[in-house]
């Protein structure tokens, strides 16, 4: 699957997108995003639940429940503003 | 239907015009401009960098305009936001909306306008003399939208 950060979260991980094959235990979003925060710093803080990442997957708008699999786009970002 | 999100600066009046030519029944066409403001509380912003995510953008934004056909009789719509670097004072979105009615068109407009600003994918960073700064969301847009 493709993951894809944007704007001040992408400045803070150093990175705008990955391609990640998701094991066997990663279904949903929560799970992904578990699994991202286990890399060094800065990850662990920058995703962290009072940061209010969001996430889209496959360019909807998801949450924490939302399943995702390998053929998906997974993008987080920070609250938008726009206009 | 016009969804456009692009880098060059668009002009007003061509765009209300094309919007008047495209249909009878035209009773009231209503707009609103954003602009980049030159002033974030005691500082000179510069310029702003805007960014956007391809793909759900566009997505998100006609699902905002079918949601304003569901609610309100309308016959245009066109809906243009730039992105990249712009200087400050010039134009960053454009709504435009017809109707047989005002009501409708002036309604519609604020409902794409509350809903484009917490829910369209498009990140501003500000610039002025201390650096760049990310845009935070405000809690007062998202009261805003909660109100429709």
């Amino acid at each position: 699957m493709k993951i894809k950060y944007f704007a001040a979260l992408r400045d803070k991980l150093g990175l705008d997108e990955e391609e990640f094959e998701l094991s066997g235990d990663i279904h949903n979003v929560a799970a992904l995003k578990n699994h991202l925060q286990q890399r060094k710093s800065p990850w662990n803080e920058a995703l962290a639940e009072h940061q209010l990442v969001l996430v889209a997957v496959n360019h909807v708008q998801g949450d924490g429940q939302t399943k995702i699999n390998n053929q998906d786009e997974v993008a987080f970002f920070p609250p938008v503003t726009g206009g | 239907m016009t969804v456009r999100i692009q880098i060059a600066d668009f002009d007003l009046a061509s765009e209300h015009q094309a919007l008047r030519q495209l249909g009878g029944k035209t009773g009231a066409i209503v707009s609103f401009t954003g602009l980049v403001r030159d002033y974030f509380e005691d500082q000179t912003i510069l310029a702003m960098t805007l960014e956007h995510y391809p793909g759900m953008t566009e997505k998100v934004l006609e699902d905002i305009e079918q949601q304003a056909r569901a609610r309100w009789d309308l016959l245009e719509v066109a809906i243009i936001h730039r992105v990249g670097y712009l200087d400050a004072n010039e134009q960053i979105v454009l709504v435009l909306v017809s109707s047989g009615h005002r009501q409708d068109a002036f309604l519609a407009c604020q409902f794409i306008m509350d809903f484009l600003k917490t829910q369209a994918p498009f990140w501003k960073k500000e610039h002025t003399s201390l650096g760049g700064h990310w845009v935070t969301a405000k809690q007062s847009d998202q009261e805003q939208v909660e109100q429709w």
